[in-house]
């Protein structure tokens, strides 16, 4: 019975198909205690945007941490380059440059951090803790206490064009392709699995977390833009808690922390979108802001414990 | 196996118990949104004050003993008086997260929303207007974009001229004596373009102006917003130096206070919380008083330092310049006007939002001042319930948002004092 418990627990559907089946049961759930005004099309859609930017920026972090690695500067990279963008549309008044500049900034701005972990060899963690630092104070620097805001009329009608869920939906679906139908994805959780056995089979971890640090620049930039169409004004307080909710929405969805062969794409998007259904159903149910955080807290510890457990028999880390 | 699986249980069941229990607690402590909600509703049906029910939500941009206090005050008394249910949020920052909340009430049934997070208000204004949502903005500007979104109903909250104003009165009570000083301003984030901070600061230098006499060798507005250390050089010979900054405060001022060259001290912001260990350490080893004005909101630690002294004999804390006591007041008797079908005289006559700075910045410079204005929960029930309802549309059709702000200028340190002494 408990071989039988374990075997399920430790089965790849198993962790596959709990994030989802949690937020479809959410999602019922919240239906019925409202209801049925939680799942009308108006609720939902503004459940999806408030997911979009962490499911997107969190969807190209997938590649860095599935080679075992965490880069917890993400959320302070999509507010610089929010800001550069921001103001190159102030200075040019036009979209595409701000596309352009947010894409190619956000490449650069994570290539770097690849380049400075690898060409130093300091583990990518110590690396983005001095990052987030150092972007931190660009923002502030460029900023200061000042607000740089977007007409309103520029930021609605991107909007409305529906620009964010095409960048979303085009960067999942590249993001998709490249992770689980090219052999990229595979060298990249053979590296979360096991680096030194990678290394040895010809797949070398520098090469491989510079591409990894490339693609999520691309989320980082399409975030970015995002934002910027979401928020409408950029300040030192942008983003502020994007790093930690895409942590969140990557082991949330399923992921594990440490990287290997339970990464997918998808556990971003599960996992951002179950924290937003979190948020809006407790809150249409009436729960005030002191429980909500209370509640939502001890179902993310909840999740985060069952969908951490490492499958036994593969080469790890530890041995 | 078994053995860890056991200790996994117990950890999670000991952390659920622990997180339910402490938020349990939150609950009890502070106010249901849900409860206060029924309450209301049964009060003012109660009451017959005709009130609709409604439910208004407020995105607060932070969370110390003030806002908790204020938040108290809102779903008990106001929200019974008005017939009003309150949502409030977590503290929020920025933009993206207000949105989210704004979405969020919106789906819980939401009628209305009020913010202070002021550097998102216009944006917020925005969503609001396409959620069908009456919305009013907490800040000291005006609204720069969007103002004639039907739903954007206005902007309330002392206005930066209320500050300076503030400022000049606090300074003057401690400069006016007569005798000869010597001040060191503290600008905060005035260098960054903070529109209260710039004020507070020409404010401060504007009462030097009128106390000593003098006239300035350089624009108030350049000294003002130095992003360096800078000396007021005047005609008259009055040493005024401005600091610019709010980080790690006490070991920036410390070196300067101990030259022994200041004996005045004036903060744009909280400055008696982050300072005073500082300063006082200087007035033990010089023998010297410093006099300190600072930003604060009414709180424990204020009171006692109103009533202590320093090592010199003199009061630990001289004037403070409070901020906030009637903005989401105002804010709240807008929206319920509004929400009661009188919108169009809560905007402006040109069909845009309307600004209501009401009360500026309450100065209070004593001992005194500060335990009348303090007791019995008063600083944040310094409208009394008949003025509130003096303002209210649907008993008073003819009040305009004029009325409202009227209501605010007129609640003066001094006529505070006569209102409860």
């Amino acid at each position: 019975m408990q071989n039988t418990f374990q075997k399920l627990k430790e089965s790849r559907w198993t962790s596959r198909l709990f994030s989802p089946v949690i937020l479809v049961l959410l999602v019922l759930l919240f239906s019925v205690l409202t209801g049925g005004r939680f799942s009308n099309l108006r609720n939902l859609r503004m459940v999806v945007d408030q997911a979009l930017v962490v499911a997107t920026v969190a969807s190209g972090a997938v590649f860095i941490f599935a080679t075992g690695n965490v880069n917890i500067s993400m959320g302070a990279s999509t507010a610089l380059i929010a800001t550069i963008a921001a103001q190159m549309y102030v200075r040019t008044v036009s979209v595409p440059v701000m596309f352009l500049v947010s894409v190619v900034a956000g490449v650069i701005t994570l290539a770097i951090t690849a380049l400075l972990s690898t060409t130093l060899k300091v583990r990518v963690l110590y690396i983005t803790v001095v990052m987030m630092t150092l972007l931190a104070s660009m923002q502030q620097g460029i900023l200061g206490s000042t607000t740089l805001s977007l007409p309103y009329d520029v930021t609605s009608g991107l909007k409305n064009a529906g620009v964010p869920y095409i960048l979303f939906l085009g960067f999942f679906a590249f993001c998709t392709i490249l992770f689980h139908f090219t052999s990229l994805g595979r060298k990249l959780r053979y590296l979360g699995i096991n680096d030194r056995c990678a290394e040895l089979t010809g797949f070398p971890m520098a090469r491989y977390l510079f591409i990894a640090f490339v693609i999520a620049g691309i989320g980082v930039g399409f975030g970015a833009i995002m934002t910027i169409i979401r928020n409408g004004s950029i300040t030192t307080d942008t983003c502020a808690s994007l790093n930690m909710d895409c942590m969140l929405a990557i082991v949330l969805g399923g992921m594990s922390c440490f990287g290997g062969s339970r990464s997918n794409t998808y556990s971003a998007v599960v996992g951002a979108v179950l924290v937003t259904v979190l948020n809006n159903g407790l809150l249409m149910i009436g729960v005030s802001s002191t429980i909500l955080q209370a509640i939502r807290g001890v179902i993310f510890i909840v999740l985060v414990c069952v969908s951490q457990t490492r499958p036994k028999g593969l080469p790890s880390r530890d041995g | 196996m078994k053995k860890i699986s056991r200790k996994q249980f117990l950890s999670l069941a000991g952390m659920s118990a622990l997180t339910l229990g402490l938020a349990a607690c939150g609950s009890s402590g502070g106010s249901s949104a849900a409860n206060a909600g029924s309450t209301a509703a049964a009060s003012g049906a109660a009451s017959g004050s005709g009130f609709e029910h409604k439910k208004i939500a407020i995105a607060w941009n932070g969370a110390n003993d003030d806002v908790v206090q204020t938040k108290a005050h809102f779903d008990g008394e106001i929200g019974e008086l008005l017939n009003l249910e309150f949502v409030h949020s977590e503290p929020i920052s920025d933009a993206g997260a207000l949105t989210t909340f704004i979405e969020n009430s919106y789906a819980s049934g939401c009628d209305a929303v009020l913010t202070n997070v002021s550097n998102a208000i216009d944006q917020a204004a925005a969503v609001c207007n396409d959620l069908g949502l009456y919305f009013v903005g907490i800040s000291s500007s005006n609204a720069a974009e969007n103002q004639d979104l039907p739903c954007y109903v206005s902007v309330c909250g002392a206005s930066a001229e209320g500050y300076g104003d503030s400022y000049a009165e606090a300074l003057t009570s401690v400069v006016g004596d007569g005798a000869e000083h010597s001040i060191l301003i503290l600008s905060g984030a005035a260098c960054y373009g903070a529109t209260s901070f710039i004020e507070g600061t020409v404010g401060s230098l504007r009462a030097l102006e009128d106390v000593y006499g003098l006239t300035y060798n350089e624009d108030l507005n350049a000294l003002a917003t130095s992003s360096v250390q800078v000396e007021a050089e005047n005609d008259k010979g009055v040493r005024i130096t401005i600091m610019p900054g709010m980080e790690d405060l006490a070991n920036m001022v410390s070196p300067l206070l101990q030259t022994g060259d200041y004996d005045v001290v004036v903060g744009t912001t909280d400055i008696y919380g982050s300072l005073s260990i500082a300063i006082n350490e200087v007035e033990e080893a010089l023998g010297k008083n410093i006099n300190i004005i600072s930003r604060n909101t009414f709180s424990e630690m204020v009171g006692t330092a109103f009533n202590s002294q320093d090592s010199t004999g003199h009061p630990a804390l001289n004037a403070i310049v409070c901020t906030g006591l009637y903005e989401f007041l105002a804010g709240i008797i807008v929206l319920r006007n509004a929400l009661d079908g009188y919108v169009e005289q809560m905007r402006s006559e040109d069909g845009t939002c309307s600004r209501v700075p009401g009360m500026r910045p309450t100065v209070i410079t004593s001992a005194e001042e500060y335990n009348v204005l303090s007791g019995d929960d008063l600083p944040y029930a310094f409208i009394t319930e008949d003025e509130i309802l003096s303002v209210c549309s649907l008993l008073h059709p003819e009040i305009t948002y004029a009325d409202i702000d009227a209501l605010g200028a007129k609640q003066t340190t001094d006529y505070l004092m006569t209102k409860f002494a």
